[in-house]
């Protein structure tokens, strides 16, 4: 299973040079717990309204002032459209992230996947398991109520 | 059935009149998601969680060591009781919307139990059934493995036995009885 096929999109994105208080009102009007940081066409990272909240209000950071880019301190942890969900989850847990920007084979970004999206996955798979189970069980019976 | 109160860890509070930036210390401090508010008597009164710090201070441009944590948190407060099960609270999380409900007991606030802790714990629950899973086969393949050697003995013996006359064949059934029993055993 592709992380292509799993991921959202469009993408809340915002530029490297926007300031804090324009990323907060994003995440707040477009109701996302999280943007994509971009500078021109490349991915720079994500950002959460968490980030956002403890350096400007822990750490007294100037939001009109202090610009996105500012909360970057990586290289962007990111996954490919083509890759299995498996290994989004292996770097989720590698680097404890929730979201991952998706890219496409030409760096382009595609999509966002989140840890959430991959709960609803398997929950989806156990749910279809269980109907399994229970067919089985109805199966059997059937059958033994065939045979008295 | 699981209860809410072997769901629940440490629970973080401000009073309400704390302001954000103290709620946003405790946010980084206790390395949790939220805050409950509580009133002078360390009654519950509502709930903050970092995002709402970002939509309802950052956003609107709010001074920030002006504004109190009564002023930003969500209420009523969604609770449950330490006894109640957690599919209860799973459900309420659900009806709510919320990631996270303050566990009271006798009014008290004992804890709070996060969708994530539910989460890892239901994994941790998953991972030993497919543990239990895999030893199951793995224990039947032995079980499958052990009865064919030992079919493969009783045949060899029973030739054996053909060839064999007088004691030794006397001595081959005993053994071949042994042999049978201890196959029914394994069997059953």
């Amino acid at each position: 299973m592709p992380v292509g096929d799993y991921c959202h999109a469009p993408v809340e994105v915002v530029s490297a040079d926007a300031p804090l208080r324009s990323v907060a009102r994003v995440m707040e009007r477009e109701r996302v717990g999280s943007v994509v940081v971009m500078e021109g066409e490349r991915v720079r990272g994500v950002v959460t309204d968490r980030d956002v909240a403890l350096r400007v209000l822990a750490h007294a950071g100037d939001a009109d002032a202090l610009p996105v880019r500012d909360l970057l301190h990586r290289r962007p942890v990111v996954v490919h459209a083509d890759s299995r969900l498996g290994v989004a989850a292996g770097l989720m847990r590698r680097h404890a992230l929730r979201r991952l920007p998706v890219l496409d084979r030409t760096q382009r970004l595609v999509g966002i996947i989140s840890s959430d999206d991959l709960v609803g996955l398997v929950s989806r798979e156990l749910r279809g398991l269980s109907r399994a189970v229970e067919g089985q069980r109805e199966n059997a019976r059937r059958e033994v109520e065939w045979d008295t | 059935m699981s209860r809410a109160h072997h769901y629940d860890s440490e629970v973080c509070s401000v009073r309400w009149d704390a302001s954000v930036v103290e709620l946003a210390r405790k946010l980084e401090e206790y390395a949790v998601g939220s805050v409950v508010v509580v009133d002078d008597a360390g009654q519950p009164l509502g709930l903050v969680t970092d995002r709402d710090l970002t939509c309802r201070v950052i956003a609107p441009g709010l001074p920030p060591a002006a504004t109190t944590a009564g002023e930003v948190m969500s209420k009523p407060l969604i609770t449950g009781q330490a006894e109640d099960a957690l599919e209860r609270i799973v459900d309420r999380m659900r009806v709510a919307g919320v990631r996270r409900i303050p566990v009271l007991e006798d009014g008290r606030l004992v804890g709070i139990v996060s969708f994530d802790d539910v989460l890892a714990a239901l994994a941790r629950e998953l991972d030993d059934l497919g543990e239990a899973a895999r030893a199951e086969v793995m224990h039947a393949r032995r079980r499958r493995r052990r009865r064919r050697q030992l079919e493969e003995s009783l045949w060899a013996l029973r030739r054996q036995t053909e060839r064999a006359g007088g004691h030794g064949r006397d001595f081959a059934t005993r053994e071949l009885e042994g042999l049978r029993e201890r196959l029914r055993r394994l069997l059953h």
